[in-house]
Order: C-alpha cells, then structure tokens, then sequence
C-alpha cells in the first residue's frame, strides 16, 4: 500500500535520515521503533507532507505522494496522530471531532461518523461539550485517535501514543487498534514501549540514528539482539 | 450624552480596526503595520467613487471593500509569506511598514494632499435624545461595528471556516493533518481584515475628512485599540476600542485637541509595560488560562 | 580582539592593505573635499556626515542587539530641540545644548527600553511607533515651548564664542562623525558589541553566558539614542532652523531604510547606506512620493533577498575566502590540557543537590518532588523515555524555568529560582538540546563567549582601547581558542557556525561551555544529532572534564555512552525518580526495564 524508497530527509544542512527504504502491505501493521532521536517522528513527518524529503519517492498505493501536501493527502486516506496528540485545546471535544471531519463536506456522513465514534469512545460522548485541553491525557489520546478516523482513513499513522500515559492506560490504547485494525485500516505505528507495539504489530523496523538496522517479522524482532541494543546499548 | 456617543462612535471604528487587526495576528502572530493604511484607502477610494464618478454610498463602499480585499492579498503575498517563521524572522516589520509607506505615498499621489470632506449617511440628520444632538451617522457607526463584531463572532464560533481559523491559531501545522490549508486560511483572514478596514475608513471619514494622514491620526489608534484589549479576540478588540474612544472623548473636554491625540498612544504604551497581554489579561480577569511547556 | 585572529586569513591579508589605503583615501578626500566642492554638494555632505551620525547610533540598538524601533526620528528630533531650546531661550552654549539634547534622548529611551525585556519584537515596534507620534504631537502642540508647526529658529552656531562659518561648520562636523566612528568601533569590537549580537541571536544562550539581557537591552537602545541626540543636536546648531516636519515618519523611513541597504549589524553597513539613500536620488530628481514609494519598495524587496544588507555580503564573502592558514601563527602557546581548567577540591562533597522540585503546567505535574544529589567530580546522567521532564528538570536547575516547589542547593548556596546569568558566575555552564549558538559571530567568538564572565574592563575602557582592554581581550581570546583545540576545531575558528555539522556544533556548545570554567557542566543531550565516530570522541571529552574535577550532569539517550561513561544514573518517568545508581545497578533494574522496554523483554 505504501511503499518508501530511499527517503533521505535533512532539517537544514544536517541529514536526519538516511536513504531508508520499507514498505506497507494493506491491512497490516507496521511497527517503527528506535530511541529518541532516532528519526521516527521525521519519517512519519515526511509520510504525511509536514516535511519534504531531500531524496527519495514515498508510493501511496502505486501513486507518488512525495511532494504532496497535507490537506490532500488527508484527502487521500493518510492520518497521522501526531506525537503529543495536539488536541485543539480551546475547542470543545465536539468541535476537534468535527475539525477532523475537515475534509469531508457531506454532513450526513459527519453525523454518521461523530455517532459512531461516540459509541466506541462513551467518554468522549459524556465530554463533548468540555474543551480539549481540560482532558486527561489519555482521553486527549482516545480524543486524537477518533478525530483522526473521522474521515474513514485507510492508513492511520500513529506517532508514540503511549506517550506520557500511565500504563494501564497505553493497554486501553494498544486494546482500541487492534480493533481499528479489525475494520481493515492499515496501521503505521512509531512507538518507544517496544513491548506493546510489538504484541499488535505484523512487521516491524529498527531505526538506529537514521537508519534502518533490523526488520522483519514480530517474532524476528522479538528475539533480535539489535533491539535491545538500539535502546539500552551494548552493555 | 454627546460626548458618550460621540465616544463610543468613535471607538467602534477604533475597535473595527482592532478586531481586524486581531484577524490576521491570531492567525499568523503578527501584527498588520500597514493596517491603518488599508483603512485610510478604504475610505480614499470610496470617496473618489462618490464624488469623481459620482457613485452613490453603497457601491462606492463595495468597491472599496474590494479594493482593499484585494490590497491585503497583496500585501500577505509580497510581504509575508516568503519570510518563513514569522516568530523568528521579525522582518515582516519592515516589509509591512515598507507596504504602508507605499499606499500612504500613492494615496498622495493620486488623490492629492488636502483633506476631502467626506459625505455623512443620512445626509448628516440629528435626531434630539434628552439634550443632546446626535448625528444619525454616529449611532449607524456604532450599529454597524457592533453588527459586524458579532456576526465575526459568530463565524468564528460556529462554523466550519471558524473552527478552521480558530485551529490554525491553535498550530498551522495541526490544522494542516486535519486537511485544513493553512495558508488559505490565513489568506482569507488577511482578506477579511481588509474588508473590515475598509468599511471603518469610509465610516469614520465623514467625522475626520478623508485624507492619506488618516492613516497617522486614525489607523495608529486601531493598535492602540488592539493592545488594550489584548490581540485576537473579538471581545478584546470591542473593549479596547470603545474604552478608548471614550476616554478620548472625555478627556478631550480638559486639555487641548492636539494633545489629545497622543492621550491613546500614552494608554497604549502604559498598557505594553504593565499588561502585554491587553486589560483583560489582568489578574481578575484571568481565572484558568493554559500555560504550556517551553524550551 | 587580537589582531592574529581577526585577520588570519591569507587572501584577507592581502586585502587588507587595500582597505587601509582605501579608509586613508577616503579620509583625505573628505578633508579636501570643501576644497573642491561647490556651497551646494558642501550642504549635502554635511547632511550625510549627520545622517551617517545617526544612523551608526541606530545600528548599535536596531543592528547589534535586535531592538528594531521606529522611533528614531522622534529621537532625532527630541535631541535636535532639546539641544535648540537649550541654547536659545536659556541662552546657554553649544555643549550645553548638546549635553541636553543626550539626556532627552536618553531618558526618552528609557521609556523604550524598560518594557523591552519583556515584550516581544512588535510591541517594542508599537511602543516606538507610539512615541513617535507622541514627539510629534509634543513639537506641534507645545507651542510656548517649540513654537509648533511654524518651526524653531536658532542663533548662528558658535562654539566658545566663536562664530562658524559654512567651512568651519563642515569640518566640526566631519570631527563628531570621526569621533561617533572611533566610538563605535570601540564599543562594537569590544564584549559589549558582542553581547548585543548575543542578546540579538539567542536570549536564552545569552543568559546562558552571563549576559543579564535587560540590562544589555536598556545600555544598547541609551547609547544609540543617546547618539542620535547628538546628530541632532549637530542638525539644530547646523542649519539653525528646526520644524517639526523635518522628524516625522519619513525620516525614519529614512533611516531604516539607510540601515537595512548597507547591512545591519556591521559598521561601515549603516554608512554605507546614508551614501545610497542620499546620493542615489539626486540622479533621478523624481517627486518625493515616487521617491518614498521607491523606498517602501525596497524596504520590502530588500529584506527579502538580502537580509545582511551590502556591507553584510561583503563580510560574509570575505569570510568564506578565508582559509585560517595563519591561526597555526599563534606563537609560542604551551601545549594545552584540560588540566587548565581543574576545578580545585574545596567546597561541599555534594556539589548540587535538588530536593522535592516540583514544576506544574497547569493542571499538568512535569516534574514531581524529584530528589537528586550529584556528588562532586562524577559524571551523573539523567536518563528516562521522552516527556519523562528531564529537560524541565534542567531548566529549573540552570534557572532558566521556575520551580513550583521545592529548592536547588549548589556548592552549599541556595540557588532556587536564580536568573541564569547569576548561576553562571557561580559556576554553572550548559549546553542545550536545540544548539543555541550566536550565529551572527565566527566560531572562536562563540567560545570567547563563555569566558565574558571574566572580563574586567569598563565601557570607558572599551572605547579608548584601554591597555586592559586589549590583554583581556587577546588573553580571551587565546584561552577560546585552546577550547577549541581541546575538542578539535581549531582550524575552524574563523568559519561562520552554521557551516559546521551538527556533531561539530555541539561540541562547539561543549567547548564554550569550558571557556567558563565552570564547577558543573550541565549536558543536554549532547550525543543528539551525532555520528558514532562523533559520540566516541565525545565520550572522551567528557572522560577528560570529569578527570580535572568538573562535575558532568548529562541527559542522554544514547545508552552505551551513558552507561560507559556515567558514574551514577537517575531514572525518570512521568517527572518522578524510579530508579537509582550505578550504570550496573540500573540497567538491571526491573522498573527501568519497563519504563524502556515495556514489561515481558527476556533479559540477555
């Protein structure tokens, strides 16, 4: 569905990410991990039009997507959760949701969709008149995520949702894409708590400082050595 | 009472100027310097419709309104937009200023440097409340600043275009995974800035005659106006305006007309260094605000 | 600033004759210039020699220190009737009227400058907008004072009893503008010049050096006024009929505009300028309107396409030339150590010790009652997943941002909440996660920066080039440019610091750091952004800064040089401490390995 060939992207003159390639079947969920600094938040950056690519083609379903903007790739299908969630804290949960809704222009559908949501976050229904930033941060995550799937996105990018959430909470988090996953959205997934990723994810990516040093399936991964080098170094 | 009115007529065009200075800087974090030129032409241009083509008020306002619309596109293409972040990059001060010098010398140039006397609405009719004498003109000033204040109120709060205006202030590059074009967005509240100043500069022209200084003597009190109430709300922008405009026309009773009209720039600058934040910033004005992480 | 280094480079050297005979040139076809002019082109000369005056004054607050106001004519103006007023009605002499002409100007900056701190750029713009308009209204409408719009008409100029004529008048003022030079060069090739391109580039790195920024501010914005008082002082007594319209926005436009062609920030920049905008005009003999439209337009155009303005380019090309072959010229330096820098052993075991810190955003706990205690001469990490608050927890110890509750104690002071600046003489040096480097000064300047807190020498002294100025300065210097070589980037000094690599600049932040010859150097993720060459060589530089008893606390992600290098590790997660001690102790630790790993990793 997605396919990334040697994305090189540098902010200024300094390289970030080097000539890293990977793909994206349909249906799937893909895992990149990494420390920090490692360049994740970049390529996703990059995958969604925020950042040009100094080199390199992003494919989105056969289609060059590389200069695209953001607004049109929404329109494409591609969201990103971004990292820290960014939740308009001065709109009322309602008007985040419906600011999702951006792109689409028919209403019926809006209200379709703003119901359903409902039904699969009663949190977000009981606070829907409060303002984003008066949410718990793990509301704020669930928050994100709806508002992201309120334009029936194919491929959901998710940029650390574990961040700053207890982990009972990542759990809950964790629990909710595996069910998107079930609706047949395809899954790109940056995340730091290799674990839990790992659990949902069909195939992952090490990134060590720009690039790619291991992939392979869940359990390839698992079992590797790199990962626990990419975090905790060769102790 | 005259002077109340003629107050608070005059601090609705201060608080116009204000609102649509807040258009643009709670989109983009800047502040217009060439605002109170895109006023003084708004209302340069609607007087040459009237009395050199002899248009009558209303299409002479559109035309003016568009011109302006237009001057503002212009002016956020070629001054703004390749600067890049604007909270780094402060050159947008120049570039604007650089802008209002060119529309105040060319308003110079082709409308010349003597002060135009400028039609009054309803022909100048009085109408007699209590003792006073009050100029028809006058409360249509107020009413249309205050019908023009809430219905942007309105747009902002609660429709689709709103919400977009309102996330792009929140962060451009949010809004932008939503499928919002920011810079369209920010376009448009350029061009909405200038509608609004157009309409001001004709309103406000009848009192003070229209003349390319109207951009010194009037358009400057819009930033007044904008830093008492605090940048990019509607609230703010009618609270600094009105509050100004009548402590002009009171104040104005005791000292001497030239005098009076740096009193406003002297509230602006006591303002600046005891409440950046505008009036409403004040403490007991200020019950839950969010603060946000930095560095 | 010592010769050796400002003109290192060889093909700079080769130019540099070329550009004392040019001045020399220049000089002497000023002074004979009355010679061979006509009364006319003498009238504009001595209209440029003022402007030139005024808008060398301006650069020092607008240029050198970032605190780009409008008000410059209305400072122009207040001086130029402070000063008329002074010698026609109370009757006194030129100096008098001069002396006046600075204090008005001066306290008329103050106004300015005392919100300046705290307010961000465009409401600095508004206030001098605002006085602008205020000086105008004042010289309009004050007419027992100014004779308002009519204009103010003054004696012919006399110094000491003795009347000028046109000649005298041009060489009197072709001395001031010689003397307004001589000052700023003084001033400009100074720290002081350096500070304000310090206060300009990056505040936070500023303070992070011991530059109080308010204070440089209000200094910067009273000593350009007070020069353009001067100018206008000069312009009163020269043409000896003063209006209000002559201060007005046009002028300022003026000077804005003089300073943004010839290059803000640079000396000759500003010069160069009143040249262009004077001179180039006359050619085309347009009305004032076009002649104003034109110069909005290139207002516009102007800082667009070429932000560092002519003179700007010009150093910049020169700059890029320079090769820095002759830094090895040095003479005869004893080989540098880091034993320089030791730190001697007197003072509490433990050298910083934090307890119960707590910082909240709002409703949101950053950091939760942390304890930490770093004991002297070891190299303490701060480790923890992103958004653990490691970074608000340096912040808050460096000063930067305010606890909520809780203290910071370093070498046995009570240091909570103290400006940066302050902590900095104590002995605090960091680095920060973003590179904050002063962009508009070479690479060797940057290091020098972080001994500024050791100069001695007075604004007096600077201007004058008094001899301590000039050991100070060159010992700075060669101290900076051993940092330098201590990390490796001695044949780099004279290269701008954005052309260096990312790894370069932060060991750059590193090496001015050590130019400080702190007691604690404070890391923020100093491996960020490097190659694994890059991050070997640094773990060695931080080996070798511990060794001399310099206290390292670092915040890494990078884990093989955290635990090879630290002697101690604080773990935190969702601001709190979840772990404690050895690099052995805490990569063993169940609660590390699940804040990191998430629970069910094997160990290996």
């Amino acid at each position: 569905m997605l396919k990334v060939e040697n994305l090189t992207i540098a902010y200024g003159k300094t390289e970030v990410v080097h000539h890293v390639s990977f793909d994206i079947k349909q249906g799937s969920v893909v895992t990149v991990v990494g420390a920090n600094g490692a360049g994740k938040s970049t390529i996703l950056n990059t995958l969604v039009g925020l950042h040009r690519a100094k080199e390199g083609t992003i494919l989105y379903k056969g289609e060059d997507i590389t200069k695209t903007t953001p607004d049109k790739l929404v329109r494409k299908g591609i969201r990103l959760v971004p990292e820290g969630r960014q939740i308009f804290a001065e709109h009322s949960v309602e008007e985040n949701m419906l600011l999702g809704a951006y792109a689409e222009k028919d209403a019926k559908k809006i209200h379709d969709r703003m119901d359903e949501m409902f039904d699969r976050f009663p949190i977000l229904k009981e606070r829907r008149k409060q303002l984003g930033g008066t949410l718990s941060g793990g509301e704020q995550q669930m928050l994100a995520i709806a508002r992201a799937l309120m334009t029936g996105p194919e491929l959901l990018i998710l940029d650390e949702p574990s961040l700053g959430l207890a982990p009972i909470i990542v759990a809950d988090v964790f629990k909710l894409l595996t069910e998107i996953k079930k609706t047949g959205v395809t899954i790109m997934l940056v995340e730091q708590m290799v674990d839990n990723a790992l659990s949902i994810s069909d195939y992952a990516y090490v990134l060590e400082t720009g690039n790619v040093v291991f992939s392979g399936t869940r359990d390839e991964v698992k079992n590797s050595d790199d990962i626990v080098k990419a975090y905790l170094g060769n102790i | 009472m005259q002077q109340l009115i003629f107050g608070l007529a005059n601090g609705s065009i201060y608080a116009l100027m204000a609102l649509a200075i807040g258009m643009v800087s709670s989109t983009t974090g800047i502040v217009n310097f060439a605002h109170a030129s895109v006023v003084m032409m708004g209302a340069m241009v609607s007087w040459w419709m009237m009395v050199i083509y002899g248009l009558s008020y209303l299409p002479a306002l559109i035309i003016a309104i568009v011109v302006s619309i237009v001057l503002n596109i212009v002016m956020y293409e070629a001054c703004v937009k390749k600067l890049g972040n604007l909270q780094h990059n402060v050159g947008w001060i120049i570039t604007l200023f650089g802008a209002s010098i060119i529309l105040d010398n060319t308003a110079r140039m082709v409308f010349g440097t003597e002060p135009q006397a400028f039609p009054y609405l309803f022909e100048g009719k009085m109408v007699t409340i209590g003792d006073a004498n009050i100029l028809l003109h006058e409360l249509m000033m107020i009413t249309i600043a205050i019908v023009i204040g809430i219905v942007y109120q309105t747009v902002i709060k609660k429709t689709r275009f709103g919400r977009a205006v309102r996330a792009v202030a929140f962060r451009p590059s949010t809004a932008e995974l939503m499928g919002i074009k920011s810079e369209y967005i920010i376009l448009l509240c350029f061009a909405m800035a200038g509608a609004v100043a157009a309409v001001g500069g004709v309103l406000i022209a009848p009192i003070t005659f229209a003349s390319y200084t109207m951009t010194l003597s009037i358009g400057l009190k819009g930033f007044a106006a904008a830093v008492l109430g605090g940048f990019g709300n509607a609230k703010g922008a009618f609270i600094g305006g009105l509050s100004l405009g009548i402590i002009e026309s009171f104040i104005s009773i005791f000292i001497p007309a030239g005098i009076k009209d740096s009193i406003s720039f002297v509230i602006m600058i006591v303002v600046i260094i005891f409440l950046p934040g505008g009036i409403l910033s004040a403490k007991i004005f200020n019950k839950n605000g969010f603060a946000s992480e930095k560095v | 600033m010592p010769r050796f280094l400002t003109k290192t480079g060889s093909l700079q050297k080769k130019y540099s004759a070329w550009f004392n005979l040019l001045i020399v040139v220049l000089l002497l076809f000023c002074l004979v210039f009355p010679f061979i002019a006509g009364n006319y082109y003498m009238r504009f000369a001595i209209i440029i020699f003022i402007y030139m005056i005024l808008s060398i004054g301006y650069d020092i607050s607008a240029g050198y220190c970032g605190l780009l106001t409008l008000s410059a004519a209305a400072i122009f103006g207040a001086g130029a009737y402070a000063s008329a007023i002074t010698i026609t009605t109370l009757k006194l002499p030129f100096f008098a009227g001069m002396l006046a002409a600075m204090v008005v100007t001066g306290l008329i900056s103050l106004t300015i400058s005392l919100p300046a701190y705290k307010v961000k750029g465009h409401y600095l713009a508004l206030i001098s907008l605002g006085i602008l308009e205020i000086v105008h209204r004042i010289l309009n409408d004050w007419i027992s004072l100014t004779q308002g719009a009519a204009g103010f008409f003054l004696p012919p100029w006399s110094i000491f009893g003795i009347t000028l004529t046109n000649f005298s008048k041009y060489y009197v003022i072709f001395f001031f503008l010689i003397l307004a030079v001589l000052f700023a060069w003084g001033l400009v090739k100074s720290h002081w010049g350096r500070d304000f391109l310090a206060v300009k580039n990056d505040e936070i790195a500023a303070a992070g050096v011991g530059i109080n920024n308010r204070k440089f501010k209000v200094i910067a914005l009273l000593v350009s006024s007070m020069m353009i008082g001067v100018a206008g002082s000069l312009y009163a007594s020269y043409s000896e009929y003063i209006s209000p319209d002559t201060f007005g926005f046009y002028l300022t436009i003026l000077v804005l505009l003089m300073v943004i062609i010839g290059g803000s920030g640079t000396l000759s920049g500003p010069a160069f300028g009143v040249v262009v905008v004077m001179i180039v005009p006359e050619f085309f003999n347009a009305s004032p309107d076009l002649k104003q439209i034109v110069f909005g337009a290139l207002l516009i155009i102007l800082t667009q396409i070429l932000p560092g303005g002519i003179a700007g380019r010009i150093k910049k090309r020169f700059r890029a030339i320079d090769d820095n072959t002759d830094i090895e010229n040095v003479g005869d330096r004893p080989p540098i150590s880091f034993e320089k820098f030791k730190v001697n052993a007197d003072g509490p075991e433990n050298i910083l010790e934090v307890s119960n810190l707590t910082r909240r955003f709002g409703g949101l706990t950053a950091v939760g009652n942390l304890d930490i205690t770093v004991k002297k001469g070891t190299v303490h990490s701060l480790i923890g997943p992103n958004g653990a608050g490691k970074t608000t927890t340096v912040n808050m110890i460096t000063g930067i941002d305010k606890p909520t509750e809780g203290s910071v104690t370093f070498n046995g002071e009570n240091i909570t909440g103290m400006e940066p600046f302050l902590s900095v003489k104590r002995g605090i040096a960091r680095t920060y996660q973003h590179v904050r480097l002063f962009k508009d000064m070479r690479v060797i300047d940057n290091v020098a920066m972080g001994g500024r807190i050791y100069y001695t020498y007075s604004m007096a002294g600077a201007i004058f080039h008094s001899p301590k100025k000039r050991k100070e300065e060159k010992e700075a210097y060669l101290e900076a440019y051993d940092c330098l070589k201590l990390i490796g980037l001695e044949d780099k000094a004279n290269f701008d610091p954005e052309s260096l690599s990312a790894g370069q600049q932060k060991l750059l932040e590193i090496a001015r750091a050590l130019c400080e010859k702190p007691k604690l150097m404070v890391l923020d993720e100093p491996c960020a952004g490097l190659n694994e060459t890059e991050v070997a060589e640094l773990s060695e530089i931080i080996k070798a800064i511990k060794n001399v008893g310099i206290t390292v606390l670092m915040i890494e992600h990078h884990m093989s040089i955290v635990m090879g290098i630290s002697d101690y590790i604080t773990v935190i997660d969702y601001g709190r401490k979840i772990a404690e001690g050895t690099p052995a102790e805490v990569s063993v630790d169940p609660a590390v390995r699940k804040a990191y790993l998430g629970e069910e990793v094997p160990t290996c």
